[in-house]
């Protein structure tokens, strides 16, 4: 089944840019991934649709709050490497949803 | 090899004490709804209702004979090209009550649209004089509609939210039997608290009116008038300007939280500046909301557009990268990739210039509005619109503004520039301890 990525930053700005790339190296990979974008405060109603959410650095101090929201639905949070981050690395932040996503798998 | 930067003890009190205290802050419901009411809610009412303004004042920087003969044809029905503006921008408050009570609603699990809908009733209530409606002059309620409404706009609509929380969790709203379609359900649960807030406001719009022969919404700008006038003071820009780099400094959007407090004094310098100017009167704001967003925040909050072009000609291969990452997003005025990959949170070298070099470009900004070297800001654009044309389209289309934000990033280039190569010589010196060992 296709894992369904989500990043979220304050307006969806950045996240836009970085889940573009996150998707195109999960195509060039060949992995059955897809990764949207949003801003945190749309969070809320977006959150069932997802299996894995990351932060963007910026908003990391909000991680407890969109924790709580996204406990409801069993979904892993955690915060963008900020390298990666820095670098739009979309290679590494693909690895770094797809850990979170088996993890949370393994533990269901 | 220098040590790693964000190891030191101060560092690590910031981040493990202070920063979750200040993200509290940051993360308040009541801050928070009152920042998107204006960002998103009253901003396309104010872009739209800003082409009238224009339209009506064409930018006398721009002598072209083309422009003079616009100017001449359109003044003898300035008045009715001012409609759209007027019933826009000039009654932007009532978006601001309606994106408040909204934006409280959604992070309540409450009917936002209802309660947004609740809450524009019952402002527009306390904006009329209890009195024989047809001997009003519309002319004069449109003013507490706009920007002289704000701040009562932000009370109702809080209120509103609080109200609608209340009877719902208090189960003191109607109820209707199980089968009864969900859009029924809907406008009997808003039922109750839209009666009890529009009786509300009209008893004590009643009150005000007979007691003080003033409306509501004039009557708390008068009590705000003290912090209105010190908001538009220099020492004002100045410590706003400064708590917000701090706040980016560890990491929090500073802009957002300030901007929370002062969008609402932001607005309403802004808000005279465009009635002065749709009556032909000097503009009085100086300290409005494109003051930080287009002419503080070029390239991103602190100034940091020269920073990119300077990480993009760097020696050092990991500044390089970071430059290319963060080129397109500054040209937009993000600058995320620039304050978390260099990083400037929590690094002792460049913080000090990213607090620096904004607060010298808001003290250029206030002389140079202040003095009238520049037309002071009447519109407020997206905070994402390029530099140039941020400076002149804010300003009413004048090109002062664009060559006011290119002073500014001349002088914050000044600033950062020493700061830049010493952090560059420090990780050139460690790149090349990495290069050696392989």
């Amino acid at each position: 089944m296709a894992i369904r990525g989500l990043i979220l930053c304050s307006w969806g700005a950045t996240s836009s840019a970085l889940a573009k790339k996150v998707t195109d190296e999960a195509k060039k990979q060949g992995l059955d991934v897809v990764v949207d974008a949003g801003g945190t405060g749309e969070f809320k109603k977006k959150a069932e649709a997802y299996d894995v959410v990351l932060l963007e650095p910026q908003v990391r101090h909000l991680k407890k709050e969109i924790e709580s929201i996204a406990s409801k639905y069993n979904i892993p949070v955690d915060v963008v490497d900020m390298q990666a981050f820095a670098l739009m690395d979309g290679k590494k932040i693909l690895n770094q949803m797809m850990e979170l996503a088996n993890k949370n798998e393994q533990g269901a | 090899m220098s040590k790693r930067v964000s190891n030191s003890s101060f560092m690590k009190w910031m981040e493990t004490s202070l920063m979750p205290f200040l993200a509290r802050f940051a993360q308040n419901v009541y801050l928070q709804s009152i920042r998107d009411a204006f960002s998103s809610f009253a901003l396309p009412v104010i872009l739209t209702g800003a082409i009238f303004l224009i339209i009506a004042n064409p930018p006398e920087g721009l002598n072209f004979w083309l422009i003079r003969a616009w100017a001449d044809a359109i003044k003898p029905i300035a008045a009715q090209i001012l409609i759209p503006f007027q019933l826009t921008f000039n009654i932007m408050a009532i978006m601001v009550a309606y994106g408040t009570a909204y934006s409280l609603a959604t992070r309540w699990d409450l009917d936002e649209t209802m309660t947004g809908i609740i809450s524009s009733l019952a402002f527009i209530i306390t904006s009329f004089p209890v009195t024989d409606i047809t001997k009003v002059a519309f002319g004069d309620v449109l003013n507490y509609l706009g920007g002289q409404g704000l701040f009562v706009a932000i009370i109702i609509g809080i209120i509103s939210a609080k109200v609608v929380k209340f009877f719902n969790e208090k189960g003191l709203v109607i109820k209707m039997p199980e089968g009864v379609p969900p859009y029924v359900v809907r406008s009997f649960l808003a039922l109750v608290p839209m009666l009890v807030m529009v009786v509300s406001a009209w008893i004590i719009e009643w009150i005000v009116w007979s007691k003080f022969n003033t409306t509501l919404p004039q009557l708390v700008l008068d009590l705000f008038k003290p912090l209105v006038a010190a908001s538009n003071s220099y020492p004002a820009a100045l410590a706003e300007i400064i708590l917000m780099m701090l706040l980016w400094s560890l990491g929090i959007h500073g802009m957002n939280v300030v901007s929370s407090i002062a969008y609402p004094f932001w607005m309403t310098q802004l808000a005279l500046n465009a009635e002065a100017a749709a009556k032909g009167l000097p503009l009085p704001g100086i300290v409005t909301e494109p003051f930080f967003h287009m002419f503080t925040h070029i390239g991103g909050s602190g100034t940091t557009w020269p920073l990119v072009i300077m990480f993009l000609l760097s020696a050092s291969t990991q500044l390089r990268t970071i430059g290319k990452a963060a080129l397109i997003p500054a040209i937009f005025n993000i600058n995320e990739p620039i304050i978390f990959g260099a990083p400037i949170v929590l690094n002792p070298i460049l913080m000090i210039p990213f607090i620096l070099a904004p607060a010298v470009v808001v003290t250029i900004n206030y002389i140079a509005f202040a003095l009238n070297i520049v037309p002071r800001p009447l519109i407020q654009l997206p905070f994402t619109v390029p530099v140039l044309f941020g400076g002149f389209l804010s300003t009413g289309g004048h090109w002062q503004g664009a060559v006011l934000q290119l002073i500014n990033l001349a002088i914050a280039a000044v600033i950062y520039y020493p700061f830049f190569k010493m952090y560059e010589n420090q990780l050139l010196e460690t790149e090349e301890t990495a290069a050696n060992k392989d």
